[in-house]
């Protein structure tokens, strides 16, 4: 069955190594756009199934050129101590 | 294949901040000695039929939430489910947006919109949803893995589009 991967964690996608990625620059919680935001969203999406299904051989992983749209220099806060999506248990978070 | 410089280094991050627990096994898996599995796609994207799985924990107001002890269950969420009656329940990411607008990280109505205007071929059925927060890499490959196969396999996709949270 081909996969195509929708991602915004550019390091646990290389580790895991799935056939087909591709990279959208945006806060985890928000691979496919920004709340309330439909166009963007479709425009995203359609974006990311485009550039998938290009990729010619295993293991990419292509960087779609949309950037966040808010929140700068959110990715020096993201899983830093203070802005951190503590597990409910208490254990670390993953995906 | 090294990390682009802008973007996030979720594990370096995760190892530091939970430095004082065990540390987690993330998965590896090495390019070179055990290259990524490759199956061609067979058709233009105006044709594809595309199953939708997402791990941002969406699911149906009227079904039971995920819970946060290696939950590998999957619920079925119909593309044209109106936001109101979206849930998400996940404690691996700030779910506060996906809570306003599951289209964040479940991109329902964008795959049903994409195949109603004919940008892809059609959506298989509904969306395959989990919660990605398992910490048995396990349970997921001998579990999740093969149940979310037998759903795309049983929705005759053509391609198995992964959203992971």
């Amino acid at each position: 069955m081909p996969t195509l991967c929708m991602t915004s964690a550019w390091d646990i996608t290389h580790a895991v190594a799935p056939p087909r990625a591709v990279f959208v620059h945006h806060p985890l919680g928000h691979q496919t756009g920004a709340p309330g935001d439909a166009a963007g969203q479709r425009a995203l999406v359609r974006a990311a199934l485009e550039a998938g299904h290009a990729i010619p051989r295993p293991g990419q992983i292509v960087e779609l050129p949309q950037r966040w749209p808010r929140d700068a220099g959110w990715e020096e806060r993201a899983y830093s101590p203070e802005h951190t999506p503590t597990g409910r248990d208490g254990k670390p978070t993953r995906d | 294949m090294r990390r682009p410089g802008h973007t996030v280094p979720y594990i370096e991050r995760t190892r530091e901040l939970y430095s004082q627990q065990a540390p987690y096994r993330w998965v590896l898996n090495d390019r070179q000695t055990d290259p990524p599995p490759w199956t061609p796609i067979s058709k233009p994207l105006s044709q594809l039929r595309l199953s939708l799985i997402g791990s941002g924990g969406v699911h149906l107001d009227g079904q039971e939430p995920f819970h946060f002890h290696d939950d590998t269950s999957i619920r079925k969420v119909p593309l044209g489910t109106p936001a109101a009656r979206l849930r998400v329940s996940h404690f691996g990411y700030d779910t506060r947006d996906a809570e306003r607008d599951a289209g964040c990280v479940l991109p329902l109505r964008a795959v049903d919109e994409l195949a109603r205007e004919g940008a892809v071929g059609a959506a298989a059925g509904p969306a395959l949803s989990f919660m990605g927060g398992i910490y048995s890499a396990r349970r997921v490959r001998d579990e999740l893995a093969p149940a979310l196969l037998d759903f795309v396999l049983r929705q005759k996709a053509d391609l198995a589009f992964l959203v992971p949270a």
